[in-house]
């Protein structure tokens, strides 16, 4: 490996250690956003939404910057298990911890998303069902609220 | 043109039963406020008119009026959007209670920041080592025995730790299959709940075709539904049966068959009421194919035939028992999907029962359920995933520390045999490969050593083989075994290059333990989180549900105040219908008297 391959793989493994940092940091504020939608404390959502966009914008530009690094290397295109299977072996033993542990912290990222996504849903069909009160809506057979429906909706005809 | 005499009275009298019937409600709610599972309860009214004229008699310009109130069921207030979010989110903190009960177990013998381990017992021989560089120490047998005490010592540990896995593995399979425990494995819990099911679903049908709710056993399955999903993806759907479902049997719904399904006909064949059926309740297990594909196989379909056929079941094989030695790789769920079913089809169209086998072939895992499902998912994560399983997002489970361990204790003993056998003094010209010191306990060769079998070599033992004395000077082969404890492998240059092809991704072989201990705390910690953050979130959704389908004291006491009023008008409206009766009787039409 020339002198040049081996700081641009520096630069590559920095970059997926910056990216497996932001990924783990935007983890824990999707687990924050679960806890304090859980405990309804949604006047902290606000605050954190704002700091999770600046860290979207960060982790798009470390991904632009992998991609560039990537392709550099040879490896345009290239998943991280087939940039492992072309790398070479001191190559492999640099970056397969590196792209493990990314991948754990998006797997938990992912976990930590589908959480927030879950509860945050759940708090916005509470606030339909209380609109739904107040404007007088119905539910149908399955359990969907139906806002368009005028209070004579729940009214049946009986033929007496 | 009057209005019925009565017809006042009629009204009043449906409010007045209906209020009661909310007062009765009220108290049966406050009465349950305790009981688990227990859904709050509400009347279900409609108001009573005529659609149209039912009169030839009547005038154009009548201006009709209804005849009061109708109680048409009592019903419970569940919210099935928040049943399904319960469920799902139950499988997901199941799941993570299941790994973090696994995980914890794996931690008692391999995370050693607490107790001396294996990375002590490396730590022990390179001292022992270290006392017996010095050349004069060599040809002393009191160090030599030391050394193989040592070694024995960390033999031992490494069998202990191995012998710790499959026990670990026993017990993960003991929570799947409780055969010959005395407790119920997930196995038998999920069939035993898939028969409750059933039996509830044909009790509560039974009930609500003679117009009783049934809502106790509404609130029993419902628990059972809850359960069932802390162990399995489940998916519920509330269908009507074939011969109500609104098609006919070649599955077209305009026929005057299909339409007879559900509406009563007058004699021109048109509707006139909607027919009350009551709803089936389907249960559907969720998992991944081969492909990744979603699939799903239905596990209790309604009240569909007679007996057991609307059931299906899981069987595990084989038992602990027929599974000796252990091999987690050998067990096999099989599920059975219920006798019947007819999802997806036109109504009538049944097809025959139908199976799905999980299990680990050399090719992969053939079916799978969706990522963090359950508590079975959780054991089937642990038994056969080992960082390594071809074609399957992979997890770490016993097999993935049990590989560690092999791979530490076959490269330990490759790299202290490989130093002795070139150490020993040489045979017609070639190495004595018979100079080992570590041992397959199995066969007594230096062959196929994993963390389960390694030992000593019995011809160490004896006294037939020795730490090797050759070289320029007797202390090289400690010097080399010396080294080979602080080297990190793979090493190029140590040896030339012998043990260029020995991985322990950069450690050494304390080091390596350590880096295998701190991968299992990475994956309990970060469990750990998990299963905090799903069970927050847990207890977020059932707060929720709660709040619709819970007892609340303040709002039934509200509701009770509001009713009692309510009752209070309508008996006021009657005092009121009779005063307006009694000036029509008796003070209309008799002038000046």
């Amino acid at each position: 490996m020339d002198l040049n391959t081996q700081e641009t793989l520096e630069k590559f493994a920095t970059v997926i250690r910056e990216l497996t940092d932001t990924a783990e940091y935007i983890a824990r504020i999707e687990e924050n956003k679960a806890i304090v939608a859980s405990e309804k404390r949604h006047q902290l959502l606000d605050g954190l939404i704002q700091d999770e966009q600046a860290q979207i914008l960060k982790l798009r530009g470390l991904e632009q910057r992998r991609l560039r690094l990537a392709d550099s290397l040879g490896w345009k295109s290239l998943t991280f298990r087939q940039i492992l299977e072309k790398a070479e072996p001191e190559q492999q033993t640099l970056l397969q911890p590196l792209f493990g542990e990314l991948e754990h912290q998006l797997k938990r990222l992912e976990n930590a998303r589908k959480n927030a996504e879950q509860i945050i849903n759940t708090r916005l069909h509470e606030m339909q069902v209380i609109l739904a009160r107040q404007q007088g809506g119905s539910y149908d057979n399955t359990g969907n609220i139906n806002l368009n429906s005028p209070v004579h909706a729940k009214l049946q005809n009986k033929y007496v | 043109m009057l209005r019925a005499t009565f017809a006042g009275f009629s009204t009043a009298f449906s409010s007045v039963q209906a209020n009661q019937k909310r007062l009765d409600i009220v108290g049966q709610n406050i009465a349950n406020m305790n009981t688990p599972g227990y859904t709050r309860q509400e009347l279900r009214t409609s108001s009573l008119n005529h659609t149209h004229p039912v009169s030839h008699y009547m005038n154009g310009a009548e201006t009709v009026v209804g005849f009061g109130v109708h109680m048409d069921t009592v019903a419970q207030i569940r919210d099935p959007f928040l049943d399904s979010q319960y469920r799902n989110q139950m499988q997901k903190s199941s799941y993570s209670d299941s790994l973090n009960t696994s995980l914890t177990q794996l931690a008692r013998f391999l995370d050693e920041s607490d107790i001396s381990g294996i990375r002590n017992a490396f730590t022990e021989i390179q001292l022992t080592l270290n006392d017996m560089q010095d050349a004069s120490k060599i040809n002393d047998p009191i160090y030599e025995s030391e050394l193989r005490t040592k070694m024995q010592t960390l033999t031992n540990m490494l069998n202990d730790a191995d012998r710790q896995i499959t026990k670990a593995e026993k017990d993960e399979f003991s929570r799947l299959d409780g055969t010959g425990t005395n407790e119920n494995g997930a196995v038998q819990e999920i069939n035993d709940i898939l028969k409750q099911i059933s039996s509830l679903n044909r009790l509560i049908k039974d009930d609500q075709v003679f117009g009783q709710p049934a809502l106790e056993l509404m609130d029993e399955r419902n628990r059972l539904l809850d359960e069932l999903a802390s162990y399995i993806p489940i998916e519920v759907s509330y269908y009507k049966d074939a011969a109500h479902d609104g098609k006919d049997a070649a599955g077209n719904t305009n026929t005057q068959a299909a339409l007879n399904e559900i509406y009563h006909l007058d004699g021109n064949g048109d509707p006139f009421a909607k027919k009350d059926w009551p709803d089936d309740l389907r249960v559907e297990m969720v998992y991944q194919d081969a492909t990744g594909a979603t699939q799903r196989i239905t596990l209790v379909e309604g009240t569909i035939g007679s007996g057991t056929d609307n059931i299906g079941s899981v069987e595990i094989s084989p038992t602990l028992a027929d599974n000796d030695p252990f091999d987690a790789n050998k067990i096999n769920l099989t599920f059975n999907s219920s006798k019947y079913f007819d999802h997806g089809n036109a109504s009538g169209a049944i097809k025959p029962s139908e199976s799905v086998v999980f299990e680990k072939t050399a090719t992969g895992i053939t079916n799978q359920f969706p990522e963090h499902s359950g508590s079975v998912q959780s054991s089937l994560d642990m038994l056969w995933k080992d960082g390594s399983t071809p074609g399957v997002s992979d997890a770490r489970g016993y097999g993935f520390y049990r590989d560690q361990l092999d791979k530490l204790a076959e490269s330990f003993a490759t790299v202290i045999n490989t130093i002795n056998i070139k150490g020993s003094p040489q045979v017609n010209g070639a190495d004595d490969t018979t100079q080992y010191l570590l041992a397959n306990k199995d066969d007594g060769t230096s062959k196929g050593i994993t963390a389960a079998n390694i030992g000593i070599n019995s011809q160490w033992s004896n006294g037939t083989v020795h730490v090797g004395k050759s070289g320029e000077s007797s202390n090289d082969t400690v010097l080399n075994l010396l080294q080979a404890m602080t080297a990190t492998y793979p090493d190029n240059k140590f040896m030339n290059g012998s043990f260029a092809n020995i991985d322990l991704n950069g450690n050494s072989f304390g080091d390596f333990m350590n880096y295998t201990s701190t991968i299992l705390a990475n994956d309990t910690y970060s469990n750990q989180f998990s299963l905090k953050n799903n069970v927050v979130v847990l207890n977020g959704i059932q707060d929720s549900r709660d709040s619709i389908s819970g007892v609340s004291l303040d709002e039934e006491a509200a509701n009770m105040m509001v009713y009692m009023s309510a009752y209070n008008a309508a008996s006021r409206l009657m005092t009121t219908m009779d005063e307006a009766l009694n000036i029509l009787i008796n003070n209309t039409g008799l002038v000046g008297r």
